[in-house]
């Protein structure tokens, strides 16, 4: 009897109602999306569709002016080569964090992160006053022994970024290189490999995925740096000049459009470096 | 035979250990040139006319305006980022859906994009020559060169730092101790209440920790919305450079130390977070 | 007939995890669900405990339409695979979660619950370790705290999933017999799912065997294994052999064996369990010893006969030795034959 009552109900409705029993998922996935919408989709949008009021003719014209063209030019250089600087030393900073117990090693692993912690504009400063061929700790002897000037080059542009570039390298290496089996090492070691061998033959390529995404990150995050460079840069124009000083001279000048071109073309370079990292880690995925 | 067994295996040789000291010394002196050196520049720079010219320089009324304007801003978007942060981090830990892996991309997308052009999307859509320009002017409501701007951007900077610590902790917990709770006859908002959030407490201040370091030092995307409006539009990291850009170092440093001493609590606080509560931290530390 | 279940189906994406499980049970039964892993036999106890929905058929229980009810309106007991315990809370705040979270209207004084707690505490012989920590306990206590937290909310029915999947042996033996004697004293209808079926046997009133989401059979555990009434059912139970061949003329034929069938002709499949063959002296199945095993009492044999089918024989105390390699021909007369 109660099943025939029980059968009139339509099963659709229990469905829904049942398909997963925590609750909150509307609202919690509504909420998510909006403020998603608000505070990032929307207001990108509006970076994407700005620049095409020149056409397509008129953004090229933007992002080739001279000026421009050589502020991207040392953005993008400047990043690559404190990339690749953050590269090799990021692995061995990493190596020895995970390898080797010194004294004060935890103190050194705290520092690493300081470049994320610290408020950019304070970096810049300090880099700034510790370079300054002047009166710098480091600039003046620098300047004095091998007349190097690093504050107001291209060369302080890197050395800013590469500061800010450091812990991406150090923090996406330090896991996989405590996760490598140290049984792996000494099987390559019984079958008669020597350090270096295991070094480049058993440890390297485990590490590769991630090396190159430290890699990527560091680069994106360089080519993007604003705060931490613009003291220690001078941003002489075609000098120093980084893309995004760029940017805020043409919003001073009410160029919308022509700051958003070169918007653009750093986001699509972000987007660009994001698409590598994804494959990076599918590569990570598999063995 | 004696001469087999003398040596255990992998025992290290002297040769080793040198390799091991130059390896360790030339990661330190990296770390020291790149990061320890300008952290401790800011200090001494600083204090370098004495206490009384830095107590001046931070109790001197603009500085003070500038240090209420980043605690009010703070204030602000932490917590609406932990709101959506633990919504976003529910809805994605916590159910299966569609088009999940894309979600989280663009969450994480504010990391990817350059300060400057963060600032510059909401210059673009609420600035006198954006797409909500006219109507805001009209409305008399000013977005752009006013804390509601400065607001916006910092949340737009710091928008990804609670969801993607929450997300991957949740993930990794499951729904098993939810589902239990449920059948033991606690509501949702309970469960959520009693079970979900202990469960991921530590992570919540992690994130929380990270966020506020960022909200507090943003400087580069701040800086194109605020205007610079001395005592009404200027956080510290603003305040930084106009007394730098002034040649007032002292006061510019001074200003400097105490944002660099936040870093430097927010890094104890987070070493100490990982060193306690490290398996209670999302699984994979990325960044 | 207190629990009925009629008609269940549930599906993942193209997997049908359920279709059409159907089962009985009269009120106050220790029920086990047995089946190979996939066979939905977890997916019928979540529905049951309301934690997924099905997508059609319907569940009543003590005159109650279930599955209209909520989670919590169900106070079904739960019993998770690797416990769910609250990480953050002690054993005692395990234990007195449910009796917390009720309506402040039926919620017990903090003392109540106290009490309360330790009662259950002392039932699962657990007394003095509710200051403990989930983390700080064995696998078989923690086992006994997830149990004391299904009781405290005094379930109308109790469900476990593999209750004893995560522990040693020993513990398991130990922790079956004191579940019986719980369920014994409480008298809660109880289901539990496991895929041991010896523990099944062993433990429950009605034990109803799963196969890819229907319930193939369902009875007590001596009618089960006496009278398995599906072919699946033959060779899930008892770790019998499995032959392949035609039924004509009232007997079976095929892989070497030839046994009576009462079942019409045409494609079948017998079924042999280790017990039930005895070593003959001329006809029978001609097999190779490959391994004697004399353990306790009895004798082992892993055999294969001449057509390639793996076979297990053991033969009752006081049989003739048997020597590995050695040919040996085996009759039955407990075949179970059934149409292929």
């Amino acid at each position: 009897m109660t099943s025939a009552v029980l059968s009139q109900r339509p099963p659709i409705q229990r469905r829904r109602r049942q398909r997963s029993v925590l609750p909150g998922f509307g609202l919690t996935m509504g909420y998510t999306i909006f403020y998603l919408s608000l505070i990032v989709l929307l207001p990108l949008a509006a970076l994407i569709v700005r620049p095409w009021e020149l056409g397509l003719s008129g953004f090229i014209a933007k992002v080739t002016e001279p000026s421009v063209l050589a502020s991207l030019k040392l953005s993008f250089g400047a990043a690559l080569i404190a990339a690749v600087i953050n590269a090799v030393f990021g692995l061995l900073v990493a190596w020895i964090l995970v390898r080797y117990p010194f004294p004060g090693r935890r103190l050194v692993d705290a520092l690493v992160d300081l470049p994320f912690a610290l408020p950019t504009a304070v970096a810049g400063i300090a880099l700034a006053a510790l370079y300054s061929p002047k009166n710098g700790w480091l600039g003046k002897p620098l300047k004095d022994v091998f007349d190097i000037e690093i504050a107001y080059t291209p060369l302080g542009v890197i050395l800013a970024m590469t500061f800010i570039g450091l812990p991406f390298v150090v923090r996406t290496l330090q896991p996989v290189l405590q996760e490598i089996d140290r049984d792996t090492e000494e099987a390559a070691a019984t079958l008669g490999a020597r350090n270096w061998q295991t070094f480049f033959f058993v440890i390297m390529p485990a590490l590769l995925p991630a090396w190159f995404t430290g890699f990527a990150l560091a680069f994106a995050r360089a080519v993007g740096e604003y705060g931490s460079i613009i003291f220690i840069a001078g941003n002489k124009p075609m000098v120093s000049e980084i893309a995004p000083v760029k940017i805020l001279q043409k919003l001073e000048q009410y160029d919308y459009a022509g700051a958003a071109a070169i918007g653009v073309v750093m986001l699509g370079a972000s987007f660009l470096i994001i698409l590598a990292i994804n494959l990076a880690q599918r590569l990570m995925a598999k063995p | 035979m004696s001469a087999v067994i003398r040596r255990r295996p992998f025992q290290t040789g002297i040769g080793t250990i040198l390799f091991r000291i130059v390896l360790v010394l030339l990661a330190l002196a990296f770390i020291g040139v790149v990061i320890a050196l300008p952290l401790a520049s800011v200090f001494v720079e600083a204090f370098r006319k004495g206490t009384d010219a830095f107590l001046d320089a931070v109790t001197e009324h603009d500085a003070w305006a500038a240090i209420k304007l980043t605690l009010i801003v703070a204030a602000i978007a932490v917590p609406l980022n932990l709101v959506f942060g633990l919504a976003a981090a529910w809805s994605i830990a916590k159910f299966e859906f569609r088009g999940k892996s894309l979600l989280i991309t663009l969450i994480d997308l504010p990391f990817s994009v350059s300060p400057v052009v963060s600032g510059l999307i909401y210059v673009l859509l609420y600035g006198a020559h954006g797409w909500f320009g006219a109507e805001l002017q009209a409305a008399g409501i000013k977005v752009v060169f006013s804390v509601t701007g400065i607001v916006l951007a910092t949340i737009f900077v710091t928008f990804p730092f609670i969801a993607r610590e929450l997300i991957p902790l949740m993930q990794e917990q499951g729904t098993t101790e939810e589902e239990a709770a449920l059948t033991l006859g606690a509501s949702g908002w309970r469960t959520f209440w009693n079970v979900t959030l202990p469960n991921v407490k530590w992570g919540l201040l992690y994130g929380v920790l990270l966020c506020n370091a960022r909200a507090m030092g943003e400087f580069g995307a701040v800086s194109v919305v605020s205007g610079h409006i001395r005592g009404l539009t200027n956080t510290m990291p603003l305040h930084v450079e106009i007394l730098y850009n002034e040649y007032d170092f002292v006061g510019a440093f001074a200003v400097a130390s105490l944002l660099a001493g936040l870093a430097l609590v927010t890094l104890i606080a987070k070493s100490l977070l990982e060193w306690r509560y490290g398996g209670e931290l999302a699984a994979s530390r990325r960044h | 007939m207190t629990l009925r279940i009629e008609g269940l189906t549930r599906r993942f994406g193209a997997t049908a995890a359920l279709a059409g499980a159907s089962l009985e049970a009269p009120s106050g039964a220790f029920v086990a669900l047995l089946g190979p892993s996939g066979s939905g036999k977890t997916t019928l106890l979540r529905i049951l405990g309301g934690l997924d929905g099905a997508d059609t058929g319907q569940v009543d229980f003590e005159g109650i339409d279930w599955l209209s009810l909520t989670t919590q309106e169900r106070r079904a007991g739960f019993v998770f695979q690797n416990y769910a315990l609250f990480r953050h809370m002690t054993v005692a705040g395990n234990v007195g979660f449910g009796l917390r979270m009720r309506r402040w209207r039926d919620r017990p004084s903090r003392a109540e619950i106290t009490r309360r707690v330790e009662e259950l505490l002392s039932v699962v012989q657990l007394e003095g370790l509710g200051g403990r920590y989930p983390s700080q306990l064995s696998g078989g206590q923690r086992q006994r705290v997830a149990l004391a937290r299904a009781l405290a909310i005094e379930p109308r029915i109790l469900l476990l999933d593999e209750p004893f999947g995560a522990l040693d042996a020993k513990v398991r033996k130990e922790l079956r017999r004191w579940l019986r004697d719980l369920h014994d004293r409480t008298g809660v209808t109880t289901v539990f799912v496991t895929h041991d079926q010896e523990e099944a046997l062993d433990l429950a009133d009605i034990v109803a065997v799963m196969n890819k989401g229907v319930i193939e059979q369902a009875g007590a555990p001596r009618a089960v294994f006496d009278n398995p009434a599906t072919a699946f059912v033959a060779e899930f139970i008892g770790g019998a052999a499995k032959f392949e061949g035609e039924v004509a003329a009232g007997r079976f034929a095929g892989g070497g064996l030839s046994v009576a069938a009462g079942i019409p002709r045409g494609p079948a499949v017998a079924f042999v369990r280790p017990h039930d063959w005895t070593i003959a002296e001329a006809s029978g199945l001609e097999v190779k010893v490959l391994n004697v095993l004399e353990a306790g009492p009895l004798t082992r044999l892993d055999c294969r006969s001449r057509e390639g089918t793996l076979l297990e024989v053991v033969l009752p105390p006081g049989s003739a030795t048997v020597i590995r390699g050695e040919t040996l021909r085996l009759t039955t007369t407990k075949a179970r034959v059934f149409p292929r």
